[in-house]
């Protein structure tokens, strides 16, 4: 199933023929690489300009980002690897961030990876974020928005972890919606790297491992 | 004042900024308009767009950049159409130079409300950009 088919699933409310179509294509590591980068982003994306261009409502929107949710935790789970013993990655969200999909989809790639992640979630109040970095200790720490409006938020993030750990600060990668504009933004909020997807990002922090 | 600080300075006054900036536009015609369209209070509808606003300029000011308004100004044009909605280039203008009043008013280093000034232009070209957009469109050329 292409995108657009799945699409129309998804905005239909068509749970069933989505879920379908991912359990085709996700019947391994790479398919489930597949599912994420080429089907899941790119309708998330698509539906988003659908509202803006008012052919969807809020209501539709909300449906189609929980029907991606869905899809995605039932074919991630039967390759869901328990990864205690793998080094840590932290992955959060801004204070003010409530888009949590893009960054749970890295989340799992990350297990299935060997990682070990602590996944906050949405919302990370800025300071329990610093205290968990220095108590949690991860290779690195990702941080994602999806809004553009966000990206001052992470800048601010980004220089509380700096200043409260020094040199012991772990490398910080950023992704989501909000860097896909023109210019290098990752570069502006301070980042080390940015990853375009989860699959990119799985690739990239690799080189945090050892 | 240094982007971080005037990050946090923002933040801090987030909410009477937005609240001063919705009450001043909530009695314009085209408010009152827009909310008729859209089944909402003047109040409700001046608030969330001011909101929204208030923290793309929150943010761009953090960074060095436009980078906030000009990804809002580029939809802009499809979201206008799209929702049907009738707010036009001065009321545009109107929302930036009320919010900009309420901005500057809390500012109270020299430097930094010139250094706004010279953001808020560079968003007054953006909107005039868009816009000239929006008019070819409706005029089908």
């Amino acid at each position: 199933m292409d995108v657009d088919e799945y699409i129309e699933h998804l905005v239909a409310g068509e749970d069933e023929a989505c879920l379908a179509a991912a359990r085709e294509m996700a019947e391994d590591l790479p398919g489930l690489h597949r599912l994420y980068v080429d089907l899941i982003q790119p309708s998330q994306y698509r539906v988003g300009e659908l509202w803006e261009g008012g052919k969807v409502s809020v209501a539709v929107e909300h449906l189609a980002t929980a029907t991606n949710s869905y899809v995605a935790g039932l074919c991630y789970a039967p390759l869901a690897e328990a990864s205690t013993g793998g080094p840590k990655a932290m992955i959060a969200c801004t204070p003010d961030e409530l888009h949590e999909l893009g960054p749970r989809l890295l989340s799992d790639l990350l297990e299935c990876d060997g990682w070990d992640v602590d996944f906050y979630g949405t919302s990370m109040p800025l300071r329990d974020l610093v205290d968990a970095v220095k108590t949690r200790r991860p290779r690195f720490v990702g941080i994602s928005a999806a809004l553009v409006m966000h990206l001052g938020s992470v800048k601010r993030t980004i220089a509380a972890l700096r200043e409260a750990l020094g040199e012991e600060c772990p490398p910080i990668v950023v992704g989501g919606n909000a860097f896909r504009g023109p210019g290098e933004l990752w570069r502006q909020v301070g980042a080390d790297a940015y990853a375009a997807n989860a699959s990119e990002a799985v690739e990239l922090v690799r080189r945090f491992r050892e | 004042m240094s982007p971080i600080e005037l990050e946090g300075f923002l933040g801090e006054s987030r909410g009477e900024i937005v609240a001063a900036s919705a009450a001043r536009m909530e009695s314009e015609p085209g408010m009152v308009e827009m909310a008729a369209q859209r089944g909402m209070s003047a109040k409700e509808i001046c608030t969330q767009i001011v909101g929204f606003w208030f923290d793309g300029i929150r943010s761009d000011l953090t960074l060095g950049t436009t980078a906030a308004m000009e990804q809002n100004m580029a939809w802009l044009p499809s979201f206008r159409s799209g929702h049907s909605l009738s707010f036009d280039r001065d009321l545009v203008h109107r929302f930036l130079a009320v919010i900009s009043e309420e901005i500057e008013n809390r500012l109270d280093a020299a430097g930094s409300v010139a250094e706004y000034r010279e953001y808020a232009a560079r968003v007054g070209q953006l909107i005039d950009s868009a816009f000239s957009v929006v008019e070819v469109r409706s005029d089908g050329r």
